[in-house]
Protein backbone atom coordinates (compact mmCIF):
# COMPACT_ATOMS: atom_id res chain seq x y z
CA UNK A 1 0.00 0.00 0.00
CA UNK A 2 2.83 2.48 1.00
CA UNK A 3 4.97 1.25 -1.70
CA UNK A 4 2.28 1.50 -4.34
CA UNK A 5 1.80 5.01 -2.99
CA UNK A 6 5.43 6.44 -3.35
CA UNK A 7 5.80 4.43 -6.86
CA UNK A 8 3.57 6.70 -7.87
CA UNK A 9 5.11 10.30 -6.19
CA UNK A 10 8.29 11.87 -8.65
CA UNK A 11 11.67 11.80 -7.17
CA UNK A 12 10.97 15.19 -5.43
CA UNK A 13 7.73 14.34 -3.56
CA UNK A 14 9.98 10.99 -2.29
CA UNK A 15 12.44 12.75 -0.96
CA UNK A 16 10.06 15.56 1.32
CA UNK A 17 8.26 12.06 2.36
CA UNK A 18 11.28 10.67 3.23
CA UNK A 19 12.12 13.81 5.10
CA UNK A 20 8.76 14.40 6.77
CA UNK A 21 8.93 10.70 8.10
CA UNK A 22 12.31 11.11 9.39
CA UNK A 23 11.25 14.63 11.69
CA UNK A 24 7.95 12.37 12.42
CA UNK A 25 10.44 9.60 13.28
CA UNK A 26 12.39 11.58 15.37
CA UNK A 27 9.63 13.67 17.48
CA UNK A 28 7.95 10.75 18.18
CA UNK A 29 10.76 8.99 19.73
CA UNK A 30 11.88 12.26 21.58
CA UNK A 31 8.19 11.93 23.02
CA UNK A 32 8.41 8.44 23.72
CA UNK A 33 11.71 8.36 24.99
CA UNK A 34 11.49 11.19 27.53
CA UNK A 35 8.74 9.71 28.80
CA UNK A 36 10.50 6.42 29.35
CA UNK A 37 13.10 7.93 30.87
CA UNK A 38 11.22 10.31 32.91
CA UNK A 39 9.30 7.07 34.49
CA UNK A 40 12.16 4.99 34.81
CA UNK A 41 13.88 7.33 36.53
CA UNK A 42 10.96 8.24 38.98
CA UNK A 43 9.92 4.47 39.46
CA UNK A 44 13.91 3.90 40.33
CA UNK A 45 13.66 6.85 43.63
CA UNK A 46 10.03 5.68 44.59
CA UNK A 47 11.92 1.84 44.41
CA UNK A 48 14.75 3.42 46.56
CA UNK A 49 12.98 5.19 48.96
CA UNK A 50 10.32 2.21 49.78
CA UNK A 51 13.66 -0.04 49.96
CA UNK A 52 14.96 1.98 52.72
CA UNK A 53 11.99 1.89 54.04
CA UNK A 54 11.83 -1.55 54.22
CA UNK A 55 14.95 -1.64 55.58
CA UNK A 56 14.49 0.48 58.67
CA UNK A 57 11.31 -1.57 58.94
CA UNK A 58 13.55 -5.08 58.97
CA UNK A 59 15.97 -3.67 61.82
CA UNK A 60 13.04 -2.81 63.84
CA UNK A 61 11.30 -6.40 63.35
CA UNK A 62 14.32 -7.83 64.25
CA UNK A 63 14.02 -6.28 67.51
CA UNK A 64 10.04 -6.83 67.97
CA UNK A 65 10.61 -9.91 70.45
CA UNK A 66 13.16 -7.26 72.57
CA UNK A 67 11.01 -4.59 72.55
CA UNK A 68 7.46 -6.92 73.26
CA UNK A 69 9.57 -8.36 76.58
CA UNK A 70 10.97 -4.67 77.58
CA UNK A 71 6.61 -3.60 77.28
CA UNK A 72 5.63 -6.29 79.25
CA UNK A 73 8.33 -5.88 81.76
CA UNK A 74 6.85 -2.00 81.84
CA UNK A 75 3.33 -3.55 82.57
CA UNK A 76 4.02 -5.78 84.86
CA UNK A 77 6.40 -3.65 87.24
CA UNK A 78 5.74 0.35 86.84
CA UNK A 79 3.62 1.18 89.89
CA UNK A 80 -0.01 1.84 89.63
CA UNK A 81 -0.96 5.55 90.59
CA UNK A 82 -3.12 5.31 93.53
CA UNK A 83 -3.76 9.13 94.26
CA UNK A 84 -2.02 11.97 96.22
CA UNK A 85 -1.28 9.54 98.91
CA UNK A 86 1.55 7.94 96.67
CA UNK A 87 3.69 11.06 97.61
CA UNK A 88 3.41 10.38 101.29
CA UNK A 89 4.58 6.80 100.83
CA UNK A 90 7.10 8.33 98.88
CA UNK A 91 8.66 10.30 101.48
CA UNK A 92 7.89 8.01 104.10
CA UNK A 93 9.94 5.41 102.02
CA UNK A 94 12.90 8.01 101.72
CA UNK A 95 12.80 8.77 105.48
CA UNK A 96 12.86 5.13 106.05
CA UNK A 97 16.19 4.73 103.63
CA UNK A 98 17.99 8.15 105.21
CA UNK A 99 17.35 6.98 108.85
CA UNK A 100 18.78 3.35 108.33
CA UNK A 101 22.16 5.35 107.46
CA UNK A 102 21.63 8.54 109.65
CA UNK A 103 21.35 11.01 106.76
CA UNK A 104 19.88 13.96 108.49
CA UNK A 105 16.89 14.87 106.48
CA UNK A 106 15.47 18.61 106.16
CA UNK A 107 12.73 20.63 104.72
CA UNK A 108 10.96 18.23 103.25
CA UNK A 109 8.23 18.33 100.56
CA UNK A 110 5.97 16.43 98.47
CA UNK A 111 3.86 16.95 95.53
CA UNK A 112 1.77 15.76 92.03
CA UNK A 113 4.04 16.52 88.54
CA UNK A 114 2.26 17.05 85.74
CA UNK A 115 1.39 13.92 83.74
CA UNK A 116 3.60 13.27 80.97
CA UNK A 117 2.58 10.70 77.67
CA UNK A 118 4.74 7.81 79.59
CA UNK A 119 3.59 8.33 83.18
CA UNK A 120 2.18 10.24 85.96
CA UNK A 121 3.90 10.76 88.83
CA UNK A 122 4.55 12.61 92.64
CA UNK A 123 7.62 14.05 94.16
CA UNK A 124 9.13 14.45 97.66
CA UNK A 125 11.50 17.31 97.76
CA UNK A 126 14.42 17.02 100.81
CA UNK A 127 17.48 18.68 101.48
CA UNK A 128 19.93 16.46 103.43
CA UNK A 129 23.06 16.98 105.49
CA UNK A 130 25.75 13.60 106.12
CA UNK A 131 29.22 12.44 105.37
CA UNK A 132 29.77 10.95 101.96
CA UNK A 133 30.16 7.43 102.36
CA UNK A 134 26.52 7.17 104.02
CA UNK A 135 25.18 9.40 101.22
CA UNK A 136 26.42 7.33 99.01
CA UNK A 137 24.42 4.84 100.45
CA UNK A 138 21.36 6.54 100.87
CA UNK A 139 21.54 7.35 97.07
CA UNK A 140 22.30 3.25 95.94
CA UNK A 141 19.48 2.00 98.01
CA UNK A 142 16.84 4.80 96.70
CA UNK A 143 17.21 4.08 93.33
CA UNK A 144 16.57 1.23 91.77
CA UNK A 145 14.97 0.03 88.28
CA UNK A 146 11.94 -1.62 89.60
CA UNK A 147 11.26 1.22 91.90
CA UNK A 148 10.45 3.97 88.79
CA UNK A 149 11.96 6.23 91.15
CA UNK A 150 14.23 9.32 89.29
CA UNK A 151 15.95 11.91 90.44
CA UNK A 152 13.95 15.02 88.95
CA UNK A 153 17.04 16.96 90.55
CA UNK A 154 20.11 16.25 92.25
CA UNK A 155 22.07 18.89 93.63
CA UNK A 156 25.09 17.56 95.97
CA UNK A 157 27.98 20.14 97.49
CA UNK A 158 30.53 20.22 100.16
CA UNK A 159 28.88 22.05 103.35
CA UNK A 160 31.01 25.26 103.42
CA UNK A 161 30.87 25.23 107.27
CA UNK A 162 31.88 21.89 107.81
CA UNK A 163 33.81 20.24 105.14
CA UNK A 164 33.52 16.50 106.64
CA UNK A 165 29.68 16.77 105.41
CA UNK A 166 27.99 16.78 102.19
CA UNK A 167 24.59 19.08 101.41
CA UNK A 168 22.19 17.28 99.26
CA UNK A 169 19.14 18.96 97.46
CA UNK A 170 16.78 16.55 95.75
CA UNK A 171 13.68 16.68 94.15
CA UNK A 172 12.78 12.92 93.83
CA UNK A 173 9.60 11.43 91.89
CA UNK A 174 8.14 8.01 91.35
CA UNK A 175 6.79 7.81 87.62
CA UNK A 176 3.56 5.71 88.11
CA UNK A 177 2.41 4.36 84.71
CA UNK A 178 0.08 6.42 82.88
CA UNK A 179 -3.87 6.64 83.81
CA UNK A 180 -4.51 4.93 79.72
CA UNK A 181 -2.12 2.16 80.80
CA UNK A 182 -4.13 1.61 84.02
CA UNK A 183 -7.40 1.22 82.58
CA UNK B 1 20.70 -3.61 -9.48
CA UNK B 2 18.75 -1.37 -8.52
CA UNK B 3 16.30 -3.78 -7.82
CA UNK B 4 18.40 -5.14 -5.68
CA UNK B 5 19.74 -2.51 -3.58
CA UNK B 6 16.22 -1.65 -2.78
CA UNK B 7 15.53 -4.53 -1.44
CA UNK B 8 19.12 -4.45 0.57
CA UNK B 9 17.91 -1.61 2.17
CA UNK B 10 14.86 -2.83 2.84
CA UNK B 11 15.82 -5.73 4.46
CA UNK B 12 18.53 -3.79 6.56
CA UNK B 13 15.73 -1.07 7.39
CA UNK B 14 13.33 -4.20 8.56
CA UNK B 15 16.75 -5.33 11.01
CA UNK B 16 16.85 -2.14 12.26
CA UNK B 17 13.19 -2.06 12.80
CA UNK B 18 13.39 -4.90 14.73
CA UNK B 19 16.48 -3.99 17.04
CA UNK B 20 14.44 -0.67 17.83
CA UNK B 21 11.47 -2.54 18.61
CA UNK B 22 13.49 -4.27 21.40
CA UNK B 23 15.21 -1.73 22.97
CA UNK B 24 11.82 0.06 23.61
CA UNK B 25 10.55 -3.37 24.62
CA UNK B 26 12.98 -3.71 27.32
CA UNK B 27 12.66 -0.22 28.68
CA UNK B 28 8.99 -0.49 29.02
CA UNK B 29 9.82 -3.90 30.54
CA UNK B 30 12.19 -2.48 33.02
CA UNK B 31 10.11 0.19 33.63
CA UNK B 32 7.15 -2.62 34.22
CA UNK B 33 9.56 -4.47 36.63
CA UNK B 34 9.96 -0.93 38.32
CA UNK B 35 6.30 -0.65 38.71
CA UNK B 36 5.66 -4.50 40.15
CA UNK B 37 8.64 -3.92 42.64
CA UNK B 38 7.48 -0.94 44.00
CA UNK B 39 4.11 -2.71 44.48
CA UNK B 40 5.47 -5.39 46.03
CA UNK B 41 7.62 -3.48 48.56
CA UNK B 42 4.19 -1.38 49.26
CA UNK B 43 2.74 -4.34 50.19
CA UNK B 44 5.61 -5.73 52.49
CA UNK B 45 5.53 -2.57 54.04
CA UNK B 46 1.76 -1.94 54.79
CA UNK B 47 1.78 -5.95 55.88
CA UNK B 48 4.65 -5.22 58.36
CA UNK B 49 3.64 -1.64 59.46
CA UNK B 50 1.61 -2.31 63.00
CA UNK B 51 4.38 -4.25 64.34
CA UNK B 52 7.05 -1.12 63.38
CA UNK B 53 4.32 1.18 64.67
CA UNK B 54 4.56 -0.86 67.59
CA UNK B 55 8.27 -1.02 68.08
CA UNK B 56 8.87 2.69 67.34
CA UNK B 57 6.31 3.51 70.40
CA UNK B 58 7.56 0.96 72.61
CA UNK B 59 11.12 2.08 71.87
CA UNK B 60 9.80 5.96 72.39
CA UNK B 61 8.25 4.84 75.93
CA UNK B 62 11.79 3.16 77.11
CA UNK B 63 13.46 6.04 76.08
CA UNK B 64 11.56 8.41 78.07
CA UNK B 65 11.15 6.33 81.30
CA UNK B 66 15.09 5.85 80.73
CA UNK B 67 15.87 8.35 84.04
CA UNK B 68 13.83 5.69 86.21
CA UNK B 69 15.05 2.42 84.64
CA UNK B 70 18.29 2.60 83.18
CA UNK B 71 20.75 3.02 85.53
CA UNK B 72 23.03 4.98 83.13
CA UNK B 73 21.16 7.75 84.52
CA UNK B 74 21.58 7.31 88.18
CA UNK B 75 23.37 9.87 90.10
CA UNK B 76 24.96 7.12 91.89
CA UNK B 77 26.03 5.17 89.04
CA UNK B 78 27.41 9.00 87.38
CA UNK B 79 29.20 9.53 90.15
CA UNK B 80 30.75 6.32 90.31
CA UNK B 81 32.25 6.85 87.11
CA UNK B 82 33.22 10.44 87.38
CA UNK B 83 34.68 9.39 90.59
CA UNK B 84 36.77 6.49 88.71
CA UNK B 85 37.84 9.34 85.73
CA UNK B 86 39.96 11.26 88.87
CA UNK B 87 43.06 11.60 87.17
CA UNK B 88 44.67 11.91 90.80
CA UNK B 89 44.20 12.87 94.22
CA UNK B 90 45.25 16.95 93.34
CA UNK B 91 41.69 16.87 91.11
CA UNK B 92 38.44 17.11 93.59
CA UNK B 93 35.16 17.32 92.64
CA UNK B 94 33.18 20.07 95.31
CA UNK B 95 29.33 19.95 93.85
CA UNK B 96 27.47 17.69 91.05
CA UNK B 97 24.09 18.85 89.83
CA UNK B 98 21.16 16.75 87.81
CA UNK B 99 18.47 17.31 86.68
CA UNK B 100 16.24 14.78 85.16
CA UNK B 101 18.82 14.10 82.20
CA UNK B 102 21.55 16.86 82.32
CA UNK B 103 24.34 16.96 84.88
CA UNK B 104 27.13 19.44 85.70
CA UNK B 105 30.38 18.81 87.77
CA UNK B 106 32.34 21.57 89.93
CA UNK B 107 35.58 20.74 91.35
CA UNK B 108 38.96 21.82 91.94
CA UNK B 109 42.53 20.40 90.13
CA UNK B 110 45.90 21.54 91.81
CA UNK B 111 46.99 22.14 88.18
CA UNK B 112 44.73 23.57 85.09
CA UNK B 113 46.39 20.55 82.80
CA UNK B 114 45.07 17.98 85.51
CA UNK B 115 41.27 19.38 84.39
CA UNK B 116 41.88 18.95 81.18
CA UNK B 117 43.11 15.34 81.89
CA UNK B 118 39.90 14.77 83.97
CA UNK B 119 37.71 16.23 81.28
CA UNK B 120 39.23 13.48 78.49
CA UNK B 121 38.54 10.96 80.93
CA UNK B 122 35.22 11.82 81.06
CA UNK B 123 34.62 12.02 77.51
CA UNK B 124 35.76 8.37 77.19
CA UNK B 125 34.54 6.70 79.74
CA UNK B 126 32.56 3.92 78.13
CA UNK B 127 29.67 4.12 80.80
CA UNK B 128 29.02 7.98 80.11
CA UNK B 129 28.36 7.74 76.54
CA UNK B 130 24.93 8.60 76.98
CA UNK B 131 25.96 12.29 77.53
CA UNK B 132 28.36 14.93 75.82
CA UNK B 133 30.76 16.77 78.00
CA UNK B 134 31.64 20.20 77.77
CA UNK B 135 33.71 22.35 79.64
CA UNK B 136 34.91 25.76 79.71
CA UNK B 137 38.34 27.03 80.26
CA UNK B 138 38.99 26.35 83.94
CA UNK B 139 39.39 29.76 86.14
CA UNK B 140 42.94 29.87 87.70
CA UNK B 141 42.89 30.99 91.61
CA UNK B 142 45.51 33.10 93.20
CA UNK B 143 47.26 30.11 94.77
CA UNK B 144 47.23 28.69 91.70
CA UNK B 145 44.57 26.19 91.59
CA UNK B 146 42.20 25.56 88.99
CA UNK B 147 38.33 25.84 89.42
CA UNK B 148 36.64 23.68 86.67
CA UNK B 149 32.77 23.61 85.56
CA UNK B 150 31.88 20.22 83.42
CA UNK B 151 28.62 20.29 81.62
CA UNK B 152 26.78 17.22 80.39
CA UNK B 153 23.86 17.11 78.05
CA UNK B 154 22.21 13.72 76.86
CA UNK B 155 23.07 12.65 73.47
Amino acid sequence: MIAQVLQRLNRREQILAGLVALVVFFLANLFLWSWLFRAIGDSQVEVAKRKQARNEQTVLLRESDLWSKREQWLREHQPVFHGASDASALLDQLKQVAGKYSVLIENPAIGNSPAAGAYQSVFASIETKSPWPPLVHFLYDVQVPDAFIVFESANIAIDSSDPTQMRGKFKIARWYAPASAAK
Amino acid sequence: MRQVRREQWKKRLVVAGIVYGAIVALALIHLGYLKFRERQLDRQIERDAPRTVFVRAAANNWKALAPAIDPHFYPIEILLHLFDSLPSQDVRITAYNQSAREISVEGEANKAALAYQFADKIKKHPDLQNFTFDMQSPRILPNDHAQFRLEGRPR
